[in-house]
């Protein structure tokens, strides 16, 4: 291997230069060998890697398959087609309309998405491509029905009528701009809880993520940029016919992405040129095109479940790990992340008479409780008192059946569990909920993303607003992580920490949201000796910030320790309440709960 | 102890994920009918040594010898059914069947006689009373410590020569944890060999016949639970670990 091919593998930072010329050399190439045929073959495919680049966003990273965005690429083309030939429109209002109209058809069919799983929503796009199609032959008075809108002119820009060469500049110069902002986007808050959207809708939920809003977000952007390509789809073919858009036209879009790897940000890229360019390419074997099609599809998904961009990735990382050289990168420093964290004002918690019933068993039957503003906490009990059901209340996870729960005085009753997640309620749960794929920093990054302001265009361009907070979180992410203990892993994959890890870093991403009551759900279980201690430091430095924590756990030094209340469940209703002292040498709880733990019981008085 | 009463011998046992080196030449032994402790910090390899003995990880190098067949690299239904069980961390159970059904599977794969099935299924059901209350409940809306029971129940049907749990207290309270001490030292008066991975390192030695300390995927040390006691091993295990992260 060449001198040069090793030091780029050592170092990653040579990769804008190595696109820069890429992009410099795509826009010279026309000069060199630049045909009117081939100049439209790569306009097409800059429309199509348009489309995938959004249907990425949509199946890649929300986890949402579309087997209709052919259809949204018609609405585009129609609309830029009609607008310019029957209403004389110039192409860049007619465009823009193409989006809108793409974007807001998208929205309406995106709605059955927040009801239905994954296989029947797909289905669903699929009738609706159907409908589509039917609407583009049968409504004659509007779309010319069969033979189609032609004579379709092309843009102009100040008086001068744009060329195939024009064309393909504008072309590229989309797929440039889309490939950056998707670059930012997914980089902002909105990749993150995107991947949690998909990997971890409770955790998502539980650090304030809307679901609804992020997967509405996603479809919109999608189709509004399935909208525009087919808007320069239109004026590239001059002619649209309902024949151009058939569902394999939908179908071909999802494997162009899947193939080429989906939730990867080349994906598309690649999967358009392995399967648009290369076979329009080898025109000689046009009618092999189907068969040499179907076996790199088998092939691919026997020996490339993540697409050629992943089987790439994974190359990679082998040659880098057989060279010795990490694939952790290092940890971004920053001067703020070791300045302290800043106190926060706790939010008082009052439970009154709370019941849940599960079909006929009751979890909770009339609990009350109270913690004052700051305060520690402990909701101890045998396995099945109800402890966990009490914190999804709390929480928001589950609907409440009878009672009241306040916090700071004000109803959290009939509120979805992101909005309780976003008044200021942080959780964790009893087996931690991390994106394994994603690093330890950028977890804990999930937890900033109520506090960022920026919507999803300030993250996609990249506004200087956008970047000053994500640089902001950044610094809490690290300061939090810092704070836990795990500043040194903090660019592993979360799936590869330890499971006491992953507690801590758990409890890290609920604190960026600077929770002011945290819900901790058994976070000693499975900590080491010398772990216990540090949580036992953790939680007590968590109170002294401000912050309420009500934390259910069984192992009562450690409750002993940090709380100075303890409400004790047993079948669903409180056994006993007061200070540990109190409870633990309760002779019932001893005899319910603590057997030879009772000894705590003294060393707590 | 001698290696010839050793159900369970492991020799220069060493694993690793990628090209990270988890486990580094790991010896150990598990005399028959003996309750064994693994002790040692999170990440020191623990789960890593019971997931290359049953089977679940490929070792890289090293013997691992039960009930004396090598077993190292067998596919892990052979060395289940060899009688080599392993519970494993985190309850992995079958959500929506019911504790009954659960139960059956853990029988999946043997042929016994109903006379013979139905006494397994009391055994446990008497092991475990908190089961033989609800055999119709789904595992997923059981409790956390009845779902820990179930998935130790489950691995008991087969009768193991061996079980190999892994941190059967996660999770439960402080009563229920007194409960499934008691099983184990019921079972080993029954016969049963079990190698122990627990946290509550205080718990295992009380009622573990020897004990072996890991750190940073290699024994440091070993002994009966007076001679881990007497030494500073655990000390060094556990805060040894500490001061590395602290750096």
């Amino acid at each position: 291997m060449g001198d040069a091919a090793l030091a780029l593998i050592r170092s990653p930072r040579t990769r804008p230069a190595l696109l820069f010329a890429l992009a410099l050399a795509l826009y010279l190439a026309p000069f060199a060998v630049g045909t009117e045929y081939r100049l439209f073959i790569a306009t097409q495919m800059a429309a199509y890697v348009l489309v995938a680049i959004g249907l990425n966003l949509l199946n890649g990273y929300s986890g949402q398959v579309s087997l209709g965005h052919g259809a949204l690429v018609a609405i585009g083309a129609y609309t830029v087609a009609l607008a310019m030939v029957d209403h004389q429109w110039s192409f860049w209002p007619a465009a823009l309309l193409a989006m809108v109209a793409a974007a807001a058809v998208g929205a309406v069919m995106a709605l059955p998405a927040f009801r239905l799983s994954t296989w029947y929503f797909a289905l669903i796009t699929l009738g609706f491509a159907e409908v589509v199609g039917g609407l583009l032959t049968e409504w004659r008075e509007l779309t010319h029905g069969f033979a189609g809108v032609v004579g379709i002119p092309k843009p102009v820009v100040l008086g001068h009528t744009l060329t195939s060469f024009d064309l393909y500049w504008l072309a590229l110069s989309l797929n440039i701009l889309a490939l950056l902002g998707m670059a930012n986007l997914l980089s902002s808050r909105f990749g993150r809880a995107l991947v949690a959207v998909r990997d971890n809708p409770v955790a998502a939920t539980a650090a304030g993520v809307s679901l609804v809003r992020i997967k509405m977000m996603a479809f919109v952007t999608s189709a509004a940029m399935a909208g525009l390509a087919g808007a320069l789809f239109a004026v590239q073919k001059t002619v649209v016919t309902p024949d151009d858009f058939t569902a394999d036209f939908s179908i071909f879009f999802l494997l162009m992405v899947v193939l080429g790897g989906a939730g990867r940000l080349w994906g598309p890229v690649v999967g358009a040129i392995v399967f648009f360019l290369v076979p329009e390419l080898l025109t000689a074997l046009q009618s092999w095109r189907m068969l040499i099609y179907g076996i790199a599809l088998l092939l691919l998904m026997l020996y490339a479940p993540h697409g050629l961009v992943g089987a790439i990735e994974i190359g990679w990382k082998r040659l880098r790990a057989r060279l010795g050289l990490s694939n952790i990168p290092p940890a971004p420093s920053l001067a703020t992340a070791r300045t302290a964290v800043e106190p926060v004002a706790g939010a008082a918690l009052s439970v009154r008479n709370v019941e849940k019933r599960f079909g006929g068993v009751a979890a909770l039957a009339g609990v009350s409780l109270d913690v004052a503003a700051g305060a520690n906490h402990a909701i101890v009990g045998p396995n099945g008192s109800g402890k966990t059901t009490l914190l999804n209340m709390i929480s928001g996870f589950y609907p409440i059946d009878s009672g009241t729960i306040l916090i700071d005085g004000r109803s959290v009753v009939g509120m979805a569990p992101h909005r309780i997640a976003r008044n200021g309620v942080g959780r964790t749960f009893q087996t931690p909920r991390m994106l394994p794929q994603l690093s330890v920093l950028d977890n804990a990054l999930l937890g900033a993303f109520p506090a960022e302001r920026q919507g999803a265009a300030a993250a996609a361009l990249c506004l200087p607003r956008a970047r000053r907070e994500q640089a902001a979180s950044l610094g809490d992410a690290l300061r939090y992580l810092d704070f836990v203990g795990l500043a040194d892993r903090a660019m592993e994959p979360a799936g590869e920490l330890p499971h006491g890890q992953q507690r801590l870093a758990e409890i890290a991403r609920a604190l960026v949201g600077r929770p002011r009551l945290l819900l901790l759900d058994e976070p000693a279980a499975g900590l080491s000796l010398a772990e216990l201690g540090r949580l036992g430091e953790l939680i007590a430095a968590i109170g002294a910030l401000g912050t309420t924590v009500v934390i259910v756990e069984h192992h009562l030094e450690l409750v002993a320790n940090i709380c100075r209340s303890v409400t004790v469940l047993e079948r669903g209703a409180v056994l006993a309440s007061g200070t540990p002292a109190e409870v633990f040498s309760h002779e019932e709880v001893i005899a319910a709960y603590m057997g030879s733990q009772a000894s705590v019981g003294q060393a707590a008085s | 102890m001698s290696a010839g009463t050793a159900l369970l011998e492991v020799s220069g046992l060493a694993v690793g994920y990628g090209h990270v080196g988890v486990l580094r030449g790991v010896d150990l032994a598990v005399p028959q009918g003996a309750i064994v402790a693994l002790v040692g910090s999170n990440g020191a390899g623990k789960s890593t040594l019971l997931r290359a003995i049953s089977g679940l990880l490929r070792p890289a190098a090293g013997a691992i010898v039960f009930a004396g067949q090598a077993i190292a690299g067998e596919p892990p239904h052979r060395i289940i059914d060899l009688g080599l069980l392993h519970v494993a961390e985190g309850r992995r159970l079958f959500r929506r069947q019911n504790v009954h059904a659960n139960l059956e599977l853990g029988l999946y794969g043997t042929s016994l006689d109903r006379a013979e099935e139905r006494r397994r299924y009391d055994f446990v059901y008497e092991l475990f009373p908190m089961l033989a209350e609800r055999p119709q409940a789904p595992a997923g809306i059981l409790s956390g410590g009845q779902q820990q029971m179930l998935a130790i129940a489950q691995a008991l049907m087969r009768q193991p020569k061996l079980l190999m749990l892994d941190e059967p207290s996660l999770g439960l309270a402080p009563i229920v944890v007194d409960q499934v001490i008691e099983v184990l030292q019921r079972l080993r008066a029954a016969g049963t060999t079990i190698l122990l991975v627990e946290q509550m390192v205080e718990r295992a030695l009380d009622i573990a016949d020897q004990a072996y300390v890991l750190q940073n995927g290699a024994v440091i040390g070993s002994g009966t639970p007076a001679d881990i006691r007497a030494g500073d091993l655990i000390r060094r295990a556990y805060l040894g670990a500490v001061s590395d992260r602290g750096a």
